[in-house]
């Protein structure tokens, strides 16, 4: 015969439930305070200084500057470099009319590992290209793609390191005139 | 009135059970909307407006954004900080230009006031910060140079020597 069943209860084990409120607050918090600073199109800026004119001498180095700038022509980009300024490449737009944006990057890294000391590019787009194509001009003559010649440079050590940018002071050249 | 509660239970407390939310699901949107708002955190700062009528041009740039005038440039209008100052449908008559036809008139009258007022707080406040010359150019996509040209040279002659050309990201 089963022996009877105690009529003690049982201890039972309690559920452990983590008290989640003030994670949930803080949390809360966050999401509004995110949602205030969200930004669903990403914008960034490209940088340009106005162009200064100066009477002065230039400073008297050996190293002789680059002046590396691009000019737009109605049917071509040319490349000149040096003072007084010399053209050193023209590259024809494509079939279509488009500049060769590809051709031109290849070119300015070729110039670029050439003087990686140099960060000075001189645009001088004609009255006709438009700001998305003087946008795309800009992205050519900055962006170092990671598919690109590795150029090294000295940073403020003096150790070599990888250039991140290919001309990153960009200036636009005529606005005066 | 006689009581119709058992007299066996008169002694004990009627117990108010606690309510334990199921919040596991809940967590999980949570934790997958702050990851999303995470990622489209502007670190900048800066909040770029873009009116109607105005496309901005797609760039691989990864500069942030940095505080200054906003001057917004459509084939139409101009405006600086969100006030219109120019548009072509109101004053199509007018000539705007001056200085061989390379200073906007109405935007270098504008500009200038921007400087002043900015110039003027710096005085009042012990702690003003000097009027650093940053304006972020929001233009459409269309403009053309000769167009563009205009613009900075007015924005120079203001005497604002840092151009920030807005772009959109050309990666999501």
């Amino acid at each position: 015969m089963f022996k009877r069943p105690s009529r003690r209860i049982k201890s039972r084990r309690e559920d452990l439930k983590l008290d989640l409120t003030s994670v949930m607050d803080g949390i809360f918090t966050l999401v509004f305070f995110l949602l205030m600073y969200a930004s669903f199109i990403k914008m960034f800026e490209i940088s340009n200084d106005v162009p200064i004119i100066s009477n002065k001498e230039p400073p008297d180095t050996k190293i002789k500057p680059l002046a590396l700038t691009i000019r737009v022509v109605d049917d071509a980009v040319e490349v000149a470099t040096g003072l007084p300024s010399t053209v050193v490449s023209v590259i024809r737009n494509l079939p279509e009319g488009e500049i060769d944006f590809e051709k031109l990057h290849e070119f300015l890294v070729q110039l670029k590992s050439k003087y990686p000391h140099e960060n000075l590019a001189i645009i001088e787009p004609n009255g006709d290209l438009d700001y998305e194509n003087l946008v795309k001009l800009m992205d050519t003559a900055q962006e170092l793609r990671k598919t690109d010649l590795e150029i090294f440079v000295k940073d403020n050590k003096g150790n070599q390191v990888r250039a991140e940018k290919l001309f990153s002071e960009i200036i636009i050249g005529n606005i005066q005139s | 009135m006689p009581s119709k509660k058992s007299i066996r239970n008169r002694g004990m407390k009627t117990k108010v059970k606690t309510i334990h939310l199921e919040m596991t699901s809940l967590l999980d949107i949570i934790t997958i909307l702050l990851a999303f708002l995470l990622q489209s955190y502007n670190n900048s700062g800066v909040i770029i407006d873009v009116p109607k009528g105005i496309e901005i041009p797609k760039s691989s740039s990864k500069e942030l954004n940095n505080f200054g005038v906003q001057v917004q440039v459509s084939p139409t209008t101009i405006w600086v900080d969100q006030k219109v100052i120019y548009d072509i449908n109101n004053t199509a008559n007018v000539n705007i230009y001056d200085q061989d036809r390379l200073r906007i008139i109405p935007l270098y009258n504008e500009l200038v006031q921007k400087k002043m007022y900015s110039e003027q707080i710096r005085k009042a406040t012990p702690a003003g910060v000097e009027f650093s010359g940053v304006v972020n150019l929001i233009m459409d996509k269309s403009l053309k140079f000769n167009y563009i040209k205009k613009v900075l040279h007015t924005l120079a002659e203001a005497g604002y020597k840092k151009y920030k050309f807005v772009v959109m990201s050309d990666q999501y």
